[in-house]
């Protein structure tokens, strides 16, 4: 029999698996990145862009597979995997840079000193024990003399504690002297972040929060007052709503309820005299008839000056 | 997902009673097991407690729809009856009309109901009534208001209108991508 | 409208009344049968098909097995193929039913007797190339016509009106006499004819007349390169087909000296591609697919649409009042078949069918046939909990709650979210009050929620079974699309497997469904889930005909089990090409247990027997060497509560003791 045709026809079809270049392809099979060095050829790049692209393209992808062939393999049940190697390329770095923090007072002063900031480590050698220990923090060595078992009490001691009536507590004293420098640390960031942002941020800051206070100082919550043109939504005014798991038998005791009370109302409305007969708008009539005072005051006044015949008598002929 | 606060119950359950009035109650106080009304995305759904509490499980931007959609607020509060709640509102439906088969096809398009259209209605049906309308066969269509009472339709010429159209079923067509 | 109409269905295709009326009623045999005898004198006649049916007939399991063996036996493959179209034919000649085979693609018949459980999927190569080209008529085989309970018996004659119903069904039995005699001359007549298709093809080639005396010659590779470029003619290429069909069915003695079977199947492929406008990578695959007669006969049926079909949404009505009030409006219908009793076959209609008030009242769906078979497959029970993965336009999952009759949960799920806008409208319509409607992706399914009793996961697929509607399935898709696909289906079975709870006392069920014919995307699948979930079986879909699955397909071999799976064609079965399979997910920590049994046997089989008797030793407690620690950590217990422990030097005493007394 003869397949030499179909041989034929099925080479045909495909290009060699191996790529020629000047300059060789360099594949970082790791990252499955392929770097093409050559200049561009630019008698096939003006005659066909779509064209030179794609074989530029299929060249890359032939070698990247090629190399992915020779890499050594792992059974697993989908077929052997090929494991990558280690990646070669440095990649840069997907986010941007950080930006500087706004130097505190200290940096700026040291700055114009020509101070140069030593960072201190976060632990430090203790020579009793022979070990690193923490400067700060768990078992810090802040807390040192506090911790310790025995404490010399200063010969002045009495002086120290400024005539209180309690016994010279060596590790209190100790403490409050950390908490102190805690302290001062914790004020001096707030000023330098205060510092950085401007005097102008906060200001805007303390504003924004006197007009979110008086907003709702008003008896209604602020419920009924006008709002300004261009006036924010208060932010941070949470509604609240009722869970949405809750027992069912709740939330349909509440609803009959409000059935009721609608009907009430219906029924409150329903009350008032029918106006389709009365062409007449008689509550319209009497206050018009009495100046707005009011129709008492107009049968009084009536009464007054004709001697009995009242506003609302008129209004129902 | 969320119960609807005391306001928009308010504004939903007005709607619903002017077309099966007292009957509301039986929407809420169902024999069957406990049904309730959910607010997901400004539409109102009513659901049995069983979907509801399953959904849940459901985050809020990957749940369409549960239950019974009954309609939806506007942006300034007011609340719209869909056609989707035609279901119960035509089984408690408290006055009704049923429309000729030559009236189907424009009620279903959109426009209002004739009185040339106009087959049956109930007795003493008053003026600005939520009704639903019926195709003779007793198929629930749509729903709409009246614009006269039962009485004063006698006098009135074929081509005037007597039910101002609020639903039809034609809107699943129609309003498929406004209606979800 | 204008967009749901034009997504779901084609408009119905006018039928042609001849077609209805054409002498070709194979049917109606049932009921003649017990008086007729023209079997035996058919079988008198033609020696070859008496062999075939003698074979075929006592076997009910289906001339499927013949037909493997076949493939197995016969070195070329396909030899026998002409005997299968014999015995296709008769198999549908024992039939009962009377209006389905008005067509020339015949359907199976295995409808109605009741011993009958196993389908018979048996292909059918009658038609020629001259008959192929009328559309088939009729959904899927029916039993309906003595068993009809509505608007069946309306004939082709008198469907639309419904007045003298009564006076035809009077007339019915003088009717079936009158067929019963049609159908003997039919049957000879299509008994001369097999016997003459058995001779000789040829023959029948010059009656044709359509070809000279010039034999086939098959063109070579050159020849080919040539014709690619120019445009080739259109009844050279048909003529070259039906060479190829015939010489591939009948290889040795048939073949040109010195040419091999894959030239002609390579000739024969490339030319269903231009002639039926495929891509030369989906023609190949899904020509492997059939035998070679047959896959002529699935490219024909796909360009004909599928009959137009609707669901009766038995929430709001029932099946006969719908077909009442549509008959009223002038739609000519009728039941699809015995095996739904909700489904109804539309042939014409003067209105648009997606547009009647019924339609918008919600009293039926819009709904390709084939789509019914994944919910009757997961049969879902009330009250239980189920989900649809891939549910949009909700065909599927407001099937599911009409079945469920409104209680439960069932979960509409859909990944695209402009999709779940027509899911929701239809789940509206049609009055379904238990569903849920979200739109995750298919594979976050277990996270979200879990529990389910029932899983429906109709996967999204090439469609290569719908191609009939969507045309351009026929080009635009390629190796990657089927690859990409099978591994998404692969995922979302095993999502789906997931979801479902082992624990369900009524349910447990997870049904996959494609409407693709592809093994990679069907039988591939399913086995590949039961690789990998070793507590999930296949069990019986609860279809009653169908196609098994493929146990093996171009030399990839799958669970024998995949035969509980159910494969629907369009030249078959008339409607969509469509796999259902139905997995039954049982609990794990039965499956857990097989396996760390199966880990201690390795360790004693490697190891031997030390590694044994140490296994026991440390399952042994000796509460002597124990007590000290027991003392120690009892002193410890105490001392943390504040009391003071006994002195220790009591304690190796009181042990001493103790060891003593024992």
């Amino acid at each position: 029999m003869d397949v030499s045709g179909i041989i034929a026809s099925n080479a045909a079809k495909y290009q060699a698996i191996t790529v020629e270049k000047e300059t060789p392809l360099e594949v970082d099979a790791g990252l499955l990145l392929v770097t093409d060095l050559n200049s561009i050829d630019e008698e096939s790049y003006s005659a066909n862009l779509e064209d030179h692209l794609q074989a530029l393209a299929r060249d890359g992808v032939q070698s990247l597979i090629t190399s992915l062939f020779a890499l050594p393999t792992q059974r697993s049940e989908d077929g052997p995997l090929a494991q990558l190697p280690v990646p070669t390329t440095a990649l840069p770095r997907s986010k941007p840079l950080p930006k500087p923090k706004p130097p505190t007072k200290w940096e700026k002063f040291a700055a114009a000193k020509g101070i140069q900031h030593k960072k201190r480590d976060k632990r430090e050698w203790d020579e009793e024990r022979q070990e690193w220990v923490n400067r700060w923090g768990r078992d810090g060595k802040n807390k040192q003399v506090e911790e310790q078992w025995i404490t010399e009490v200063p010969a002045n001691a009495d002086i120290l504690l400024r005539h209180s009536d309690v016994d010279f507590d060596p590790r209190k004293v100790a403490r409050d002297e950390r908490k102190a420098r805690v302290a001062k640390n914790e004020k001096q960031r707030l000023a330098n972040a205060a510092r950085a942002q401007g005097p102008r941020e906060a200001r805007k800051q303390e504003i924004d929060q006197t007009l979110a206070t008086t907003r709702i100082s008003t008896a209604s919550m602020g419920k009924f007052d006008k709002k300004l043109e261009g006036e924010k939504k208060a932010r941070g005014v949470k509604r609240k709503f009722e869970p949405t798991e809750r027992p069912l038998e709740d939330e349909k005791n509440a609803s009959l309820a409000l059935i009721s009370r609608m009907d009430s109302d219906a029924k409150k409305t329903r009350r008032e005299p029918p106006t389709e007969e009365n062409v007449l708008n008689v509550r319209k009539a009497v206050r018009f008839a009495s100046k707005g005072r009011g129709g008492v005051a107009l049968g009084r006044s009536a009464a007054g000056a004709r001697g009995g015949r009242g506003g609302r008598g008129r209004g129902k002929r | 997902m969320r119960p609807l606060t005391e306001e928009e119950s308010r504004a939903v359950f007005e709607k619903l009673a002017n077309y099966i009035g007292k009957n509301l109650i039986h929407l809420i106080d169902r024999p069957d097991g406990p049904y309730c009304f959910r607010l997901q995305k400004d539409r109102v759904y009513y659901v049995s407690e069983e979907s509801m509490r399953l959904s849940i499980s459901i985050a809020r931007p990957n749940l369409v729809s549960l239950g019974t959609c009954f309609g939806k607020f506007s942006k300034s509060g007011k609340f719209k009856l869909h056609i989707t709640a035609l279901d119960y509102i035509s089984q408690y439906a408290k006055y009704k009309v049923w429309i000729k088969p030559n009236g189907e096809m424009p009620f279903l398009y959109g426009n209002h109901v004739l009185k040339a259209h106009l087959g049956r209605i109930t007795e003493d049906t008053p003026e600005h009534q939520g009704v639903v309308v019926y195709s003779m066969s007793d198929m629930p269509l749509g729903f709409g208001v009246t614009a006269r009472a039962t009485v004063d339709t006698r006098k009135l010429d074929p081509t005037s209108i007597i039910i101002f159209h609020q639903a039809d079923v034609g809107e699943y067509l129609r309003d498929e991508e406004t209606l979800f | 409208m204008g967009r749901r109409a034009k997504n779901k269905q084609a408009p119905p295709e006018p039928l042609d009344k001849k077609e209805y009326n054409s002498p070709k009623r194979l049917g109606k045999r049932k009921a003649e049968d017990v008086d007729d005898k023209p079997r035996p004198a058919k079988k008198s006649k033609d020696s070859a098909s008496t062999r075939s049916k003698s074979k075929s007939k006592p076997s009910k399991t289906g001339s499927r097995v013949k037909f493997a063996e076949d493939d197995a036996n016969s070195s070329d493959g396909w030899e026998d193929v002409q005997d299968e179209g014999v015995i296709g034919d008769l198999d549908s000649l024992l039939g009962d039913d009377d209006d389905m085979l008005r067509g020339p693609v015949q359907e199976f018949d295995f409808g109605s007797d009741a011993d009958e459980d196993e389908p018979e999927p048996t292909p059918l190569l009658r038609g020629r190339k001259s008959k192929q080209s009328k559309p088939p008529a009729k959904v899927v085989p029916t039993g309906s016509d003595d068993s009809s309970e509505s608007g069946s018996e309306e004939d082709e004659e008198d469907r639309i009106t419904i007045a003298n119903m009564a006076a035809r069904s009077r007339a019915l039995d003088e009717q079936a006499a009158a067929e019963a005699e049609l159908d003997i001359a039919e049957q000879q007549a299509a008994a001369a004819a097999s016997e003459d298709e058995d001779d000789d093809i040829d023959m029948e080639e010059d009656a044709n007349g359509d070809i000279d005396a010039e034999p086939f010659r098959l063109p070579t590779a050159a020849e080919r390169e040539e014709e690619k470029i120019s445009v080739p003619d259109v009844h050279t290429v048909q003529r070259r087909m039906r060479e190829c069909v015939r010489v591939l069915g009948k290889f040795k003695r048939l073949a040109e000296k010195g040419r091999s079977r894959s030239e002609y199947i390579d000739q024969l492929v490339a030319d269903i591609a231009s002639y039926y406008g495929y891509n030369e990578f989906l023609a190949e695959k899904l020509f492997h697919l059939f035998a070679v007669p047959e896959a002529i006969e699935f490219f024909e049926a796909n360009e004909t649409p599928r009959p137009v079909t609707i669901r009766t949404n038995t929430l709001r009505t029932r099946r006969r009042d719908l077909a009442q009030a549509l008959v009223n409006r002038g739609v000519n219908l009728e039941p699809i078949g015995k095996w739904t009793n909700v489904g109804l076959q539309v042939f014409e209609s003067s209105v648009p069918i997606g547009a009647t008030p019924e339609y918008l009242a919600g009293h039926y769906m819009l709904q390709a046939a084939s789509s019914f078979l994944p919910v009757i497959a997961l049969a879902p029970q009330p009250n239980e909990r189920v989900l649809d993965m891939a549910s949009a336009p909700g065909g599927k999952s407001t099937h599911i709650a009409a079945l469920m009759q409104n209680t439960g949960v069932v979960f509409a799920n859909d990944a695209n979210k402009a999709r779940t806008k027509s899911l929701t409208a239809n789940v509206h319509r049609l009055g379904c009050k238990n569903v849920v409607v979200c739109s995750y992706d298919g594979r976050e399914f277990p996270k979200v929620m879990g529990g389910f009793d029932r899983v429906l996961l109709d996967a999204p697929c090439s469609g290569t079974g719908v191609i009939s509607k969507d045309a351009s399935v026929k080009i635009n898709k390629s190796e990657r699309d089927f690859t990409l696909l099978s591994h998404l289906q692969k995922q979302l079975i095993l999502c789906a497997i997931d979801s479902v709870s082992p624990e369900s006392k009524t349910g447990g069920y997870v049904v996959y469904s494609t409407c693709s014919v592809t093994v990679d995307e069907n039988e591939a699948v399913v086995d590949y889930a039961l690789r990998k979930r070793p507590n999930v079986k296949l069990v019986e879909t609860g279809l009653e005909f169908g196609r098994e699955g493929m146990t093996n397909f171009r030399g990839k071999a799958f669970s024998p089990s995949l035969r509980l799976t159910r494969r629907f064609y369009p030249h078959v079965h008339n409607m969509d090409g469509f796999y259902v399979a139905k997995f039954k997910v049982e609990k794990r920590a039965k499956a857990k247990k097989q396996e760390e049994e199966e880990v201690t046997v390795e360790v004693i089989a490697e190891d031997g027997t030390v590694e044994q008797k140490e296994k026991q030793e440390e399952v042994a407690f000796d509460s002597d060497e124990d007590r000290p620690y027991l003392e120690e950590a009892k002193r410890r217990r105490m001392k943390a509560k504040g009391l003071r422990p006994p002195p220790r030097t009591k304690a190796p005493a009181a042990s001493a003791t103790a060891k003593a007394s024992a």
